[in-house]
């Protein structure tokens, strides 16, 4: 994770600029100072040098030849010996010009008497009588000195490199009757000035560079190298705390730096035990989650989901649903044999979500169920579950519920609702219509609550829907609800025959309802089809001595069955004959040492309009039906006397079968009438 | 069920009425063997007969076997649902049926 430190972004930069700049400007500020001063104090060396120079000069001249010398224009030995004194300052002191000359004010001119000029200058020297122009600045100064207020004057040309001192050469009177002027060159000026700069300049940046560099080497160490390190500690804080290793993030002064260091060791450490903890808050979440899948997984397994759920039952269809909204849902629906006739069906709604509600579900899904199965009617069933629901009902839960059990033989629904949503019943007329029935109250609200029971006669043919409320109440993303006229209308509408179909559709159907839209509620359905009315139970039946001489009786018996139902005379023969060979069969056959008994049972199928016999012997085990044919081609005097009553059974029967059940010999055969 | 004899001329006519079952056969088959020792011609009125299982077609067989011996043997008046009996059992084809 180690980052290359790139110097652009570093804060060293701003660090070593802003030193280098600060040096830069400091030395260039005392630099200018200290030249300045140095400057001065030459300029006041030269002016004072020129000064005296002047008023050596003008002492040194006899004012009383000067205009002697003007009008003649001639040299004489004094002048020659004057001039070449001045020839000698001029060249020891170096002065460019010493001039002596008298100032006409009128034209403004300077008339020049002795003129001399340095070997060094490289100037001419002015002829005696030459004249040239004066500034006014001059002719100030001039006229000063004339009217004797001031004596010496000095003009400083500095950038020039030189100044020019003036000073009045005086007659005997004290009357100023000419100028000295001294021109005196300030060469030390000059290249002081330049090596001075130079030098300041190389002095400046040479220390500008070694603080830099030594400033920017400390701030490094003091400032960048802490930060980095916190940096790069930061960075790999997650490994660190991986591996379980403390980062390093020692820092040796005791600054801010060291402080923050600090803060974030302490903040390492915090969030490795805040992490620790988190891990720990985290695994225990995960292990409630994954119990709850568990406990959510055995409810689902705890509502009958196999389907068909009674194959043994043609009777019968029936199917059911539910889809949870949280992982545990509160509805439940069961449905179950109470005895051979009896189906019971369930729907309910718990109150609340979540695991109590999960627990409340199973504690009235199974007491439901356990005294529905000891044999009590709905009613019954509700008031004492209600009773046991009741006690240490803390929590306040409650559970609505409709129940109904079926006589799967007369087609009546005795029922009971605590609660609930009615169900849905189609009837003969083919739609589906609410079974209202003034509900009592929820179960395990109240316990002295007794529960009205009800009855209805299902007809073959009837479908009796149960729902919850998550059906109706579904909602689509505009907050609509579903609805029991969408529901009944859908339900009408349905073309499919199954109950699994008819659910399957209505979900389909609830689903593209809800669109994207979440579940709030659970979906729970039920559909029961009821086809047809039992008839094998409702057999009447008699028990008769295997004999022959019973005969007769059975014969009674069955002929009396037969009229009930008006069957037709030749086929109440057929039927009898079929009756008497079996029942023969069986008394001649079943008992060879001791006698036993025959149970003949009668039922007639109203919907198929046929007579079903049931002929069962407890006797040794024998199927007459697998007794060879007689071959009935034969001549009288060839056939065999016997093994024709099966026959007979079996040409005028419809269907004829032999089982063995519990040690009992059972021949059934049915004939449409 | 009852049978009543009418012999004549080495000619027997029985004329069952009510059932012929399992109960009754043996009754049948009694009269049968007693009375057609010289008896040609066996005559069945079966206009009475109104019930027939394989134990009145086993005395009927037995009888036809007799009977063809000695004679021949008829039957008469036989109802609808006992003649399908006949033709179901092969009966019908054995018996001489009038």
């Amino acid at each position: 994770m180690k980052q290359k430190q790139n110097f652009k972004k570093s804060l060293i930069r701003p660090i070593f600029n802003a030193i280098i700049g600060l040096i830069m400007l400091l030395s260039a500020a005392i630099g200018a100072v200290g030249y300045f001063e140095f400057a001065d104090a030459l300029k006041q060396q030269y002016t004072e040098a020129a000064n005296g120079i002047a008023e050596n000069v003008a002492l040194g001249i006899d004012a009383g030849k000067l205009d002697k010398y003007l009008e003649s224009k001639k040299a004489d030995d004094e002048y020659n010996t004057i001039r070449n004194n001045i020839q000698h300052i001029a060249d020891a002191e170096d002065c460019s010009v010493i001039y002596v000359a008298k100032v006409h004010r009128d034209s403004k001119e300077r008339e020049y008497i002795y003129n001399v000029v340095s070997k060094t200058s490289g100037f001419s020297p002015y002829d005696m009588g030459f004249r040239d122009e004066v500034s006014e600045e001059f002719l100030k100064v001039y006229d000063s000195i004339v009217k004797g207020e001031s004596e010496l004057h000095n003009f400083m040309y500095a950038r020039k490199g030189y100044t020019t001192s003036v000073y009045p050469v005086k007659d005997d009177s004290g009357n100023a009757v000419a100028i000295v002027g001294v021109v005196k060159n300030m060469n030390l000026l000059k290249t002081a000035k330049h090596n001075y700069i130079v030098k300041i300049i190389l002095i400046e940046a040479l220390i500008a560079v070694v603080s830099g560099i030594f400033w920017t080497v400390y701030m490094r160490r003091r400032i960048v190298m802490p930060i980095r390190k916190l940096n790069e500690a930061s960075l790999n804080m997650v490994e660190h705390l991986e591996d379980g290793t403390s980062p390093e993030i020692f820092v040796k002064n005791d600054d801010e730096i060291r402080d923050l260091a600090d803060s974030f060791s302490k903040m390492y450490h915090e969030i490795g035990e805040y992490i620790a903890k988190l891990e720990k808050v985290t695994a225990e979440k995960e292990r409630i989650g994954a119990e709850l899948t568990l406990a959510s997984d055995i409810q689902a397994h705890m509502l009958p989901c196999i389907f068909p759920a009674f194959p043994e039952y043609d009777e019968f269809d029936i199917y059911a649903t539910m889809t949870p909204a949280k992982e545990v849902g509160g509805d439940f629906y069961d449905f179950f044999m109470t005895d051979e006739n009896h189906l019971a069906v369930v729907m309910a709604d718990v109150s609340g979500k979540g695991v109590p509600a999960a627990l409340f579900m199973v504690i009235a899904k199974t007491l439901i169920k356990n005294y529905a199965q000891m044999g009590k009617e709905p009613g019954e069933v509700f008031n004492t579950v209600n009773r046991l629901l009741c006690e240490g009902n803390d929590a306040g839960l409650f559970v609505t519920s409709w129940m109904g059990i079926l006589d799967l033989e007369s087609g009546v629904m005795k029922y009971a609702n605590a609660g609930h949503n009615p169900p849905l019943v189609k009837g003969a007329d083919g739609k589906f219509e609410y079974l209202r029935s003034r509900p009592g109250f929820v179960l395990a609200g109240m316990d002295t609550t007794r529960y009205r029971q009800s009855q209805i006669t299902l007809n073959p043919g009837d479908r009796i829907f149960l729902y919850t409320d998550g059906v109706t109440e579904a909602t689509d993303g505009d907050g609509k609800l579903y609805g029991e006229e969408r529901l009944v209308s859908l339900l009408n509408r349905c073309q499919s025959d199954s109950a699994e179909e008819m659910l399957r559709d209505l979900k389909s159907d609830i689903d593209s309802f809800v669109g994207s839209a979440p579940q709030f509620d659970d979906i729970t359905m039920l559909m029961l089809d009821f086809k047809k009315r039992k008839t094998g139970e409702n057999m009447n039946e008699r028990v008769f001595p295997a004999d022959d001489s019973a005969l007769r009786d059975v014969l009674a018996f069955a002929e009396e069955e037969l009229e009930k139902v008006q069957c037709p005379t030749k086929t109440v023969m057929q039927l009898t004959v079929a009756l008497e060979e079996v029942f023969v069969n069986s008394a001649h056959y079943a008992y060879p040492e001791e006698k036993g008994q025959v149970k003949v049972a009668i039922a007639f199928d109203e919907e198929n309009r046929s007579v079903t016999f049931r002929v069962a012997d407890r006797g040794v085990r024998f199927n007459p039906l697998e007794k060879e044919d007689p071959d009935i081609t034969l001549s009288a005097d060839e056939r065999q006397i016997g093994g024709l009553g099966i026959f007979i059974c079996k040409k005028t029967m419809d269907e004829i079968g032999y089982t063995r059940e519990n040690g009992e010999n059972i021949l059934t055969m049915t004939k449409k009438i | 069920m009852t049978i009543n004899k009418e012999k004549n001329n080495g000619i027997l006519t029985l004329a069952i009425e009510g059932r012929l079952d399992t109960v009754t056969a043996p009754e049948l088959e009694k009269v049968v063997n007693e009375e057609t020792a010289d008896v040609r011609e066996l005559i069945l009125d079966m206009k009475g007969l109104e019930y027939i299982s394989s134990a009145g077609l086993r005395v009927l067989l037995a009888a036809q076997k007799k009977m063809n011996k000695q004679g021949v043997m008829k039957l008469t008046d036989v109802c609808d649902a006992v003649m399908e009996v006949f033709e179901m059992t092969g009966f019908a084809d054995i018996l001489t049926i009038e």
